[in-house]
């Protein structure tokens, strides 16, 4: 039985690389403004030959998105940047306009159907399978609906564009829009920023009282009447699988590479231990409480499970245990001794704090430390800000890597 | 003296400053980005410095509609 695909998103290249080192079987990303998220820091177009070579040495497939709507004036970009991904042999452009679809097509680039297209049943996914290869369904499906048209894809034999049988991809964690697939027009309406550009001014996330014409307010439990808990499938991730798709989705290219690494990491491990028949109660807390670790508005299992009301948060920003906050930079790494030299330029550090490690080919490590060494190389337990540190660790450093403190939220 | 200040990369090529400043903004084809006409790039930061009687009502606008906020207008 082959083993369904974890997608993960990378929106930098320590999201990349922390992708890769907890085990992704793909990666996402988005390059200039033609992307759901144009207002984060993304990659250029002369990232994708770097993209795709890091992923070809680790062997991963990696999609490129370009799910936007697209002007008259877009046109060439949208050709540059498809060109280039035909070039450097990207696995997939993830679409959603017609324009983008066709000239995918035209290249031979397998496509995948964007969420944003919609698709929430049969005869609308074979209207699709004609001009691809993967269909992204509808978040707004529960689990039977997705058995349905998988089964059916499997029945019928619906074939894409490269005569296979059209694969389905689904949203397995991250942030839920309030508004159908993302097509929202509040941030277009109040900041003339359109979501549908990538530019999402995230209106539903702020508190708002209710009012009549009267003036009257309403008394409401929750003052954030929009915004979506996350959602979170880790706990049946079993029921997810057996509907059978093929690919399941992180969301966030926007968010840090710690959460993607925490995130690949639980939903690499639930996949493995579905295959391996030990998925169980236990396993799925451990899961829960290292992703509650890592950014959240609270979980809740979106509308697989056919809920008839969506739960709202009732926090801004993150629910999240522990935050990190910045204390130094890697200055350098002494290979046969393995210490990192660190200087600290923001509060202090003491021994057995956890500290996170993020920064380019290493992704995200997190460690505990057990020993700290000040300039004169004396053993101390507290190194104060200002000053330079060595530190001893297991895995390989790199310059100008980034240290992080890990704190209680 | 007014310039107007207009930070590209960030642009998302919304085309909202073309449609109330045509005489400043266009559209590029090569990118999908607005341009600010004969404007003086350095690092990436176009900076155009306008001669007077400008109507300080008229360019302003762009300033407003910019969803990325990257259009400024300073007094040099």
């Amino acid at each position: 039985m082959k083993k369904i695909e974890l997608l993960s998103p990378a929106g930098n290249y320590d999201s990349l690389y922390a992708a890769i080192n907890s085990g992704a079987d793909s990666i996402y990303f988005g390059v200039e403004q033609l992307n759901m998220r144009a207002l984060s820091s993304n990659f250029l177009i002369k990232d994708i030959k770097k993209i795709s070579n890091i992923c070809n040495r680790f062997n991963i497939k990696k999609y490129i998105t370009l799910n936007t709507i697209i002007y008259d004036n877009d046109i060439l970009l949208v050709k540059k940047i498809l060109n280039y991904s035909k070039l450097y042999n990207i696995d997939g452009v993830i679409a959603m306009d017609n324009f983008v679809i066709r000239y995918a097509n035209k290249l031979k680039i397998p496509v995948h159907i964007s969420t944003q297209l919609n698709i929430t049943n049969l005869e609308t996914l074979k209207f699709y399978s004609k001009y691809s290869d993967i269909i992204v369904l509808s978040r707004e499906l529960n689990l039977n609906q997705i058995k349905f048209i998988c089964d059916s894809i499997k029945k019928n034999k619906i074939k894409g564009r490269f005569n296979k049988l059209i694969k389905i991809e689904m949203f397995a964690h991250g942030s839920l829009c309030m508004a159908i697939s993302g097509k929202c027009y509040l941030s277009l309406h109040s900041d003339n920023s359109s979501a549908n550009r990538g530019a999402c001014k995230q209106n539903c996330r702020r508190e708002y009282t209710v009012k009549d014409y009267n003036n009257n307010s309403y008394k409401i439990e929750n003052k954030y009447i929009m915004s979506s808990k996350d959602l979170s499938t880790i706990n049946f991730l079993d029921k997810i699988i057996n509907t059978g798709i093929s690919i399941l989705k992180i969301e966030g290219r926007g968010k840090s590479p710690e959460y993607v690494s925490v995130v690949t990491k639980c939903y690499k491990e639930a996949i493995e231990s579905i295959y391996n028949n030990n998925y169980t109660y236990n396993k799925i807390k451990k899961w829960e409480k290292e992703i509650k670790k890592v950014y959240n508005r609270g979980f809740w299992s979106g509308y697989y499970l056919g809920k008839n009301i969506g739960e709202w948060t009732n926090k801004s920003g993150s629910s999240s245990l522990y935050k990190k906050i910045y204390i130094g930079i890697v200055k350098n790494y002494l290979d046969k001794k393995s210490i990192m030299i660190v200087l600290i330029n923001s509060y202090d550090i003491k021994i057995n704090d956890y500290i996170y490690i993020i920064g380019n080919k290493i992704g995200v490590k997190i460690m505990k430390i057990k020993e700290l060494y000040n300039e004169k190389k004396n053993k101390v337990n507290i190194i104060k800000n200002g000053n330079i540190c060595t530190i001893k660790t297991n895995f390989r450093v790199y310059k100008y890597n980034k240290i992080y403190k890990v704190i209680k939220n | 003296m007014l310039s107007i200040i207009y930070n590209r990369k960030k642009c998302i090529g919304c085309s909202n400053c073309v449609l109330v400043n045509p005489l400043y903004f266009i559209m590029s084809k090569l990118d999908g980005k607005s341009i600010l006409l004969n404007s003086i790039n350095k690092n990436g930061i176009y900076t155009l410095k306008l001669i007077n009687n400008i109507n300080y009502k008229y360019i302003i606008k762009s300033v407003k509609v910019c969803p990325v906020k990257i259009i400024k207008i300073i007094k040099y």
